[in-house]
């Protein structure tokens, strides 16, 4: 009896266990995002949606809050990547140059993919050649944020579309002021935020660059007469105006940005720099607190040169070693698909790469304020960053030529040379 | 034991000496006799430089992709240098292509011939033609793929490199004589058999002039989706470039001679201290190794081919061949003088000793002593984490470290910052000389020192950042109290650094202080009753009872805190991301930006290993001195 009773237990174990092993069919499907947890949500979504109606397909969304692209390069480098990331468009280069993605291209029309929906400059961002490696998500171009109440207050007029370096210093000067008395401004026209995404666009509008065409060389453009009058027109700002709070007290030089941030919010600085995944967050402390803003776009150097300013993407890429090529590929097309671009660009972090959902989002925003954004889009160029590898070095050397000018007291000229050649040295070293 | 000793040293000493120069020789004669089979370094740059040939094949295969019902070939050149054709489309398509007999495909139209060739070796001048061929097919079949290699052969003679797979052929088409295609398929379609196999359908073999054949082999991927295909071209030739040699085996000789005499160290260690328990785990780990090493020799060395083998020389194959069986011979003396020299019992015990020591012994090998060796081979290549590709550059990560200022700034930042250590050890021990004593409220005295230390740092990093605020800190605010400042501690290069070290001489005050406490209490209290009944003073019983009788804890804490402040990481990383100015750039910071912003995985490695070494000889030189300095205590 007891033996019996022993072999149906196990034999009642070995079931159990059989029945858990019991394999699921379905093709199965990873996609990585750096999502948060109100974007986690919305791609949840659109995998229960592709789910539905592939029922063939199980998808598994794996979402990173940080060290994101380090935890794809460690799962490519054990050859475990997911099938579909989010790709951000400055790592671009990171893995096109290891060939990780699949060249999208040959599949447009059997994703059932038309790039004609999408907005070109968008895009092109993720080409490479003829090559395309991500099913655009959404982008943010870089713009001004200027605080209305701070404006008013000060009897500023509201910055204009079409305004010039000379406007810009102006208004800084007229928002800039000591309201306590004791000698000491407590209020600014701007933050001087040494993060090259943020000052990226003055080069350009001042007639400069970071690079030559190519991306391969600093030397005669980061140094060139327009660049300089870019930095030095920009380090003016922090120690002939003093529109700015001064450059050594910035958070800044580390990684902490929510001090301009709540000056900004609490009416002591007038014009801040950021993309469009501030706007939530501001306008949720605007319906708190009544802060009334705009957004403006970076100044041209005068009337007769055209607005430009840097753009920052992000798409589905399909990595070369999955398995399933078909469906990574269907998937990542359906992630960036009208339907999916209407439920991810709800969470208002970014605008879509569709024009079409795009306008409905900014009809329907009554702030007016993605309109505003949308009248800018034209004038957005991509970044150097989804050229140039190993980007990340360019970022942290091209700030140091303010460091150099407001630190040390080198000459713009002296600074951008010395810089110039760090960057060119360190693009040697990524285009090795 | 110990009179067998030295005896045994010679012995592993020759043999060890002996293993390198066999090794060396083994690899110059595998290097000179394939020499006069290899095309020069002229032949290798024309190789390398395909550029001209890289535009015909576009050209060539964009004309075919008009024809063909493919979106492919597509035509790309890897980071190796290697090219790449890539045929790709829908799997129908493919299908009703090949059907009618793959119009619009020649594969003659990827071979180019004619690359003129001359090489000088030991002072003869040889002429020839070099061609490119298609010369081998493979197939990856778990990623759907077809590799096609094609290289560059001499008309008369062929490039021989055993650890690449391929046929040679000469212009004709025919099979190059004395070459490793002695041992290869006589013919391309010999390699047909196990591409069918497995595919069983689809494969289309091509007529070339001479009786050849080349293939295309539709592959489908998982989905049944695609049809991949890919023709690899690999500048492979070999050329008598000495110091493209020493640079490339150099290194596999220099690790051979260090293992070989670590394994001396080791086995020396093992026999003195008669601790055989370690032999019995470290040496099926060494035999592991060993057969690893085998392995990856036979695949060099063995091509078997309908039952025959045929053996090759190779320098990586034979270099580790050698070590392998010089390891194995040291190994199998070590032991018999192990087994002869001991009893039965002390035997079992020390296995028994073993088995208790197996699992700390693996963790460490997994988690530690793996990844550090794994750090040091990946400092002998360029490898940016992405790609399989990893090139092998020798040297060139660490002679670009020793040339990079950042390196040099880096490490002055790092020497400077471990002058914080005698100074927070000075103050430690300062407050620990009366937090010793017991009194009322001691305990929350010594907690409340020691509750930093047990603090996340990332939050301690950015308390601190906000007291050393220029316009908000407290520091400052206390400052304008007297008329001092603003100091802009951080984003001041001059004082970033010193902001950072007086904030790591509070953070550590408490862990030093109760080493102290530890260190004092420990000391005989009646040393101090005497000293005090011959009329010492307190200084006096500081200097001659205390401080000697705690050298041990100062030395202790010394070393563990200088070490530690060369690893220092979180408070720059959190406080000042290495600025202003590379002012507070530290070695472990600089080689995380490399690893994990510039995803420089090699030359990172290369920095860690300077570190590693660095560490190593400062507290080398840490141990020789303070043994001195308790030797002449002791005298």
């Amino acid at each position: 009896m007891n033996t019996r009773s022993n072999a149906a237990f196990v034999a009642l174990v070995l079931v159990i266990m059989l029945s858990a092993c019991a394999r699921d069919e379905r093709t199965a499907l990873r996609v990585s995002t750096w999502s948060s947890p109100l974007e986690k949500a919305m791609v949840d979504r659109c995998v229960a949606l592709f789910e539905e109606r592939n029922p063939e397909v199980r998808v598994v969304h794996e979402t990173y809050t940080s060290g994101y692209i380090d935890k794809i390069l460690t799962a490519m480098a054990a050859g475990n990547p997911p099938d579909v990331i989010l790709l951000d468009s400055i790592h671009i280069p990171t893995f096109t140059t290891g060939d990780q993605l699949v060249d999208l291209t040959p599949y447009l029309r059997r994703a059932g993919f038309r790039p004609e929906l999408y907005y070109p400059n968008v895009l092109d961002i993720a080409r490479v050649g003829e090559a395309l490696y991500a099913f655009p998500k959404d982008f943010t171009p870089m713009v001004y944020f200027y605080n209305k109440d701070l404006f008013d207050r000060t009897g500023t007029p509201y910055p204009a579309f079409d305004w010039t370096f000379e406007d810009f210093r102006r208004t800084c000067v007229s928002l800039t002021g000591d309201d306590d008395g004791d000698g000491r401004a407590d209020r600014f026209g701007t933050e001087m935020n040494r993060e090259l995404y943020r000052w990226q666009p003055w080069l350009w509008s001042a007639g400069g660059d970071l690079v030559d065409p190519h991306g391969k060389r600093a030397g005669g453009y980061f140094d060139s007469p327009a660049s300089i009058r870019a930095f030095t027109f920009l380090s003016e700002l922090v120690t002939r105006d003093r529109v700015t709070r001064r450059y050594e007290a910035l958070e800044s030089m580390s990684r902490d940005y929510d001090q301009g941030q709540k000056m900004f919010y609490s009416g002591r600085i007038g014009l801040f720099p950021s993309g469009h995944w501030w706007l939530p967050q501001i306008l949720r402390y605007g319906r708190k607190g009544g802060l009334n803003i705009g957004i403006v776009p970076y100044p041209r150097l005068n009337e007769t040169s055209a607005p430009v300013t840097v753009m920052y993407e992000s798409g589905f890429a399909v990595t070369r070693a999955t398995r399933h090529r078909k469906w990574a590929v269907r998937l990542a097309a359906f992630l960036a698909s009208e339907e999916c671009q209407r439920i991810l660009c709800s969470s208002g972090l970014a605008i879509s790469a569709m024009p079409k959902v795009a306008e409905e989002i900014a009809r329907a925003d009554i702030s007016g304020l993605e309109r505003d954004f949308l009248r800018i889009v034209p004038t957005c160029r991509p970044p150097w960053g989804t050229v140039i590898p190993r980007w990340s070095a360019v970022e942290d050397v091209a700030p140091t030529v303010f460091d150099r000018i407001l630190l040390k007291g080198e000459s713009p000229a002296e600074a951008a040379r010395a810089v110039a050649e760090q960057l060119d040295g360190v693009l040697a070293n990524a285009w090795k | 034991m110990p009179g067998n000793e030295p005896t045994l040293i010679r012995f592993q000493r020759r043999l060890a000496l002996f293993t390198l120069a066999a090794a060396a020789m083994l690899c110059l004669v595998s290097y000179t006799l394939p020499v006069f089979w290899a095309t020069g370094e002229r032949d290798r740059a024309a190789v390398r430089d395909l550029s001209a040939w890289r535009e015909e094949l576009q050209r060539r295969a964009d004309e075919y992709a008009e024809r063909a019902a493919f979106d492919g070939p597509v035509l790309k050149r890897d980071r190796a240098g290697a090219l790449e054709l890539t045929f790709r489309g829908d799997a129908p398509d493919a299908r009703a292509w090949l059907a009618a007999g793959a119009p619009g495909f020649d594969p003659r139209s990827y071979l180019i011939d004619d690359f003129p060739v001359t090489r000088t070796v030991g002072g003869i001048t040889w002429q020839g033609v070099s061609a490119l061929r298609l010369i081998a097919i493979r197939g990856d079949f778990e990623r759907g793929e077809l590799v096609i290699a094609i290289g560059p052969v001499l008309r008369d003679a062929a490039v021989v490199r055993p650890d690449l797979e391929y046929v040679a052929y000469d212009r004709a088409h025919r099979r190059l004589g004395q070459s490793r295609a002695d041992s290869e398929a006589e013919s391309l379609s010999d390699l047909i058999p196990p591409v069918r196999r497995i595919m069983n359908e689809e494969i289309l073999t091509v007529e070339l002039p001479g009786g050849e054949g080349a293939f295309l082999v539709p592959l489908l991927d998982a989905d049944q989706w695609d049809v991949v295909a890919y023709a690899v071209v690999r500048p492979h030739a070999v050329a008598v470039d000495l110091p493209h040699l020493a640079r490339r085996y150099g290194l596999a000789l220099i690790l051979a001679a260090a293992a070989l005499l670590l394994y001396r160290f080791l086995s020396r260690r093992l026999i003195r201290k008669g601790a055989a328990g370690f032999g019995v785990i470290l040496l099926p780990i060494l035999h592991l190794g060993a057969l690893h090493a085998l392995v990856i020799a036979a695949r060099h060395h063995f091509h078997t081919d309908g039952g025959s083998s045929t053996f090759y020389f190779s320098p990586a194959g034979s270099a580790a061949l050698v070590l392998t069986a010089g390891l194995l011979v040291i190994e199998f003396y070590t032991l018999v003088v192990l087994a002869r020299q001991r009893t039965e019992a002390s035997l079992r015990q020390a296995a028994a000793a073993g088995v208790f020591l197996a699992p700390s012994l693996l963790y460490l090998s997994i988690f530690f002593i793996g990844p550090v060796l794994f750090a040091l081979l990946i400092s002998f290549f360029d490898w940016d984490l992405v790609g399989a590709v990893r090139n092998y550059i020798g040297l060139a990560n660490y002679l670009e470290l020793f040339n990079d200022p950042l390196f040099w700034n880096a490490l002055w930042n790092t020497l400077f910052y471990s002058l914080h250590v005698p100074v927070a050890m000075a103050i430690a021990l300062a407050v620990a000389l009366p937090l010793q004593r017991t009194f009322r409220g001691v305990t929350i005295l010594r907690t409340l020192f020691f509750l930093p230390y047990i603090t996340s740092f990332v939050a301690i990093s950015t308390v601190w950042q906000w007291l050393y605020n220029t316009d908000f800190g407290l520091l400052n605010y206390l400052l304008a109290g007297i008329g001092v400042g603003p100091v802009n501690w951080l984003s001041d290069p001059a004082t970033a650094m010193p902001a950072i070290m007086v904030m790591s001489i509070w953070l550590q005050l408490g862990y030093m202080m109760v080493v102290f406490i530890a260190g004092l209490q420990s000391i005989p209290v009646h040393l101090y009753e005497a000293a005090t009944l011959d009329g010492a003073g307190r200084w006096q019983q500081f200097r001659r009872i205390t401080l000697p009788l705690l050298r041990p804890t100062i030395f202790f804490i010394l070393v563990t805190s200088v070490i530690n402040s060369f690893q220092v990481f979180t408070y720059v990383y959190v406080m000042t991301q290495g600025g202003p100015l590379h002012g507070t750039e530290v070695l472990v910071y600089q080689i995380y930006r490399n690893a994990w912003e510039y995803f420089r995985m090699g030359y990172a490695s290369a920095a860690a290993w300077v570190l590693f070494v660095m560490v190593m000889i400062v507290t080398l030189i840490q141990f020789t001195w303070f043994r001195k300095r308790m030797e002449e205590a002791q005298m």
